[in-house]
């Protein structure tokens, strides 16, 4: 099957057995690869109760057709589970190159299931693929063990997806990380990786992807470079990074401040955004794989406490590390997003949870002696040490580390009422209560709280969307008529996930665009309706394993802060009314009243067969 | 009076500047600033920010007066010092 390389590797940890399988066409058909392919062999294989740390939960890492072919932002890949974060649905991606060596390996995606019964790492070169001992690389942070990888197999080309000291540590916030510090952050695959001795996964690849036609793919390609360089947000990804947000994002209300406590805090937006760190640490290098936006950074801090060289934060860590803790130190920021990610801990909830345990510390709930520091807001020493302890599951760390949901569950007191979380995945950083579309994407998200599947709050700024039909003048504030703007969000991203391409550059896509694209990959007939039609049947698939979880309709609703009007700011007093919003997105969705997807709405995704599963 | 036009974003690099300093009437209307600011607008700023035909930014920009509701009604009237915010709302990572 061309976009292809035609195989899966399975591999069992327990018996340490390794065998390819073929990839099954029908299903590439219907959910083309990545997240979307995941879906149907974790609804398969893994039992609805099955312990995400234990062995009945496997790990999948999916490429798409797209990847490692000439089109721009593929070098990505998928990680797939059940997660020990939410105990629901996971998907968690991440760019580099590691998915590009993966792919021209000779694979189309890797399955791991059972325990190891010693820390091993896989080794894949062209086709070949190892059980490696992995003794001496247990308990090395995320760039030590790259670098310990490639000495080892004497190859400095090797490509590294790894675990932290945190994945090792079963800790669920912990992610997989590869290359420079490129994280699939969210919801606990570390954890996973972690639970079956998985420390890596090396790979080396020189194979070519099998494309239908390459002259088409150039051209669809050099629309997409075309429309990106002059497109009035996306080009801002250039110069600025994610982080460009900070500089405007307070005014409509989009960034969350002191745990989503404070409205608006311009002076801290002002020292953090990518204009700043572009005109004062910011120095070139390489971005990922095949990539034109370049949107990450690499930074330089020359002298003080925080100097360093390094992969620089994005926008969601400087908000985590930044706005959300009162804490303008934009060099702390960087140095403590270089802690994480050496730990290997999502940026996005290990900020959460800080801010969490500093509003219980400022309330009295939390005291300094077991804090192990003084947790007031802004204060730099206190959130290193909490990376630090969150990183090595100690002290009051190892509750943190388990999310905002667990950690307000077994702390109690009122702290729930801060706890700012969907299904157990803390919040990322652009606020509901600023664009009401985000409200219902958040509470319905596949994955909990998600702005990767479903930033519908984009289709509420007035971009022009010919793809979509959705007027260009939305009032973000109104209850009505939201629903469809989620909808069309995570489907979208549902199919992103699936091809696998970079969320960025597909801002700048439409339907018919990624239509081409899957079309001149695969040889394949695509349209603007399959490709929609496909996002849609994917974000049901994962819904349906969600359910199986345990998971009701009950579970889609936003914690209570964000119920709460914010004090100030142009969203001051402003709070989405899920009344309105959830059976208006059931209704889009063709879901019954308890968010279950209708058995004539899997008929009509052909997914009759898993009706009865839920 | 004086009024402070900021731009943000992308518009302060179209504009060139951080901020305007207009001078106005007293008792003068946000239609009256747009007014005044029209001709630098028209010249600086591309058609997804400025709208000729309106002589208003266009839909698609969020302007908000010291940082309370969003600022769309022409026949606001603004204060001395105020702050007139403009920028292209930005989705992001
Ligand atoms: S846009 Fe950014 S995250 Fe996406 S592929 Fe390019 S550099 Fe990587």
């Amino acid at each position: 099957m061309l976009g292809y390389m035609g195989k899966l590797l399975r591999v069992d940890l327990t018996s340490r057995t390794l065998r390819d399988e073929p990839l099954d066409p029908e299903t590439a058909r219907a959910l083309v690869g990545g997240a979307g392919y995941a879906a149907r062999i974790i609804n398969d294989e893994v039992p609805g109760d099955a312990d995400p740390l234990g062995p009945k939960n496997k790990l999948l890492f999916m490429t798409g057709p797209l990847t490692a072919t000439s089109f721009p932002t593929t070098a990505r890949y998928e990680v797939c589970t059940k997660s020990p974060l939410t105990n629901m649905w996971l998907d968690a991606s991440s760019s580099g190159w590691w998915a590009r060596d993966f792919k021209m390996a000779g694979y189309d995606g890797l399955i791991v299931e059972g325990v190891a019964d010693a820390p091993v790492y896989l080794w894949i070169k062209d086709g070949k693929a190892e059980i490696r001992d992995a003794s001496r690389l247990w308990g090395m942070d995320s760039d030590e063990t790259q670098a310990a990888i490639r000495a080892e197999l004497g190859d400095e080309k090797i490509k590294v997806s790894c675990i932290g000291p945190a994945g090792e540590k079963l800790v669920p916030l912990g992610c997989v990380m590869n290359d420079e510090q490129r994280a699939a952050g969210r919801g606990g695959a570390g954890a996973v990786m972690g639970s079956k001795k998985l420390k890596a996964v090396a790979v080396r690849g020189t194979m070519k992807v099998p494309v239908a036609d390459e002259t088409k793919l150039r051209e669809v390609a050099k629309g997409l470079r075309e429309g990106i360089t002059h497109h009035p947000v996306v080009s801002q990804f250039t110069p600025y990074g994610t982080a460009f947000l900070l500089e405007d994002g307070w005014v409509s209300g989009d960034i969350p401040n002191k745990n989503w406590g404070k409205g608006v805090w311009r002076k801290g937006c002002e020292l953090l955004n990518g204009r700043v760190m572009a005109e004062t640490i910011l120095v070139p290098h390489a971005a990922c794989q095949g990539c034109f936006i370049r949107c990450a950074r690499w930074i330089k801090i020359n002298e003080g406490r925080f100097a360093m060289e390094g992969p620089g934060p994005e926008y969601e860590t400087l908000a985590a590390f930044g706005t959300m803790l009162m804490n303008d130190d934009l060099a702390a920021v960087c140095w403590a997003n270089d802690l994480a990610n050496r730990y290997g801990i999502d940026t996005i909830s290990t900020g959460s949870v800080i801010a969490f345990a500093m509003e219980a510390y400022e309330k009295g709930v939390i005291g300094r002696e077991e804090a192990g520091c003084d947790l007031t807001w802004g204060n730099v020493d206190a959130i290193i040490e909490m990376i630090d302890q969150i990183g090595n599951a100690r002290g009051l760390g190892a509750l943190l580390g388990k999310g905002v949901k667990r950690a307000a569950a077994e702390l109690g007191r009122g702290t729930e009422a801060y706890a700012v979380h969907v299904k157990g995945m803390e919040v990322p950083y652009h606020d509901p209560r600023a664009y009401f579309s985000q409200a219902t994407s958040y509470a319905t998200g596949p994955r909990g709280a998600c702005h990767m599947h479903g930033a519908s709050f984009v289709l509420e700024q007035g971009a022009p969307r010919p793809d979509t039909g959705i007027p260009s003048e939305v009032d973000r504030f109104s209850n009505e008529g939201k629903g469809i703007l989620a909808k069309l969000a995570q489907d979208k991203a549902s199919v992103v996930g699936s091809m696998v391409m970079c969320m960025i550059a597909s801002d700048g896509m439409i339907y018919a665009g990624m239509a081409d694209a899957l079309e001149a990959v695969t040889g394949e007939p695509w349209t603007s309706e399959r490709v929609a039609q496909t996002g849609e049947r994917i974000t049901n698939l994962q819904r349906v394993f969600s359910l199986k979880c345990g998971i009701t309709g009950a579970d889609d609703t936003l914690p209570k802060r964000l119920l709460e009007g914010p004090d100030e700011g142009t969203h001051a007093g402003k709070i989405p009314d899920l009344s309105v919003l959830l059976p208006d997105y059931y209704r889009e969705r063709g879901w019954d009243e308890n968010g279950r997807p209708t058995p004539k709405k899997l008929e009509e995704l052909g997914l009759t067969d898993i009706a009865g599963e839920f | 009076m004086q009024v402070t036009v900021s731009f943000l974003g992308p518009l302060r690099d179209r504009v060139g500047e951080k901020s305007l300093l207009v001078e106005l009437p007293a008792a003068a209307t946000y239609r009256d600033l747009l007014d005044s600011i029209g001709p630098t607008m028209q010249a600086r700023l591309p058609d997804w920010a400025w709208d000729s035909g309106r002589r208003s930014f266009s839909a698609r920009m969020m302007v908000s007066r010291n940082l309370a509701a969003d600022l769309r009604d022409e026949t606001t009237c603004l204060a001395e010092g105020d702050e007139i915010l403009v920028v292209l709302p930005l989705a992001g990572g």
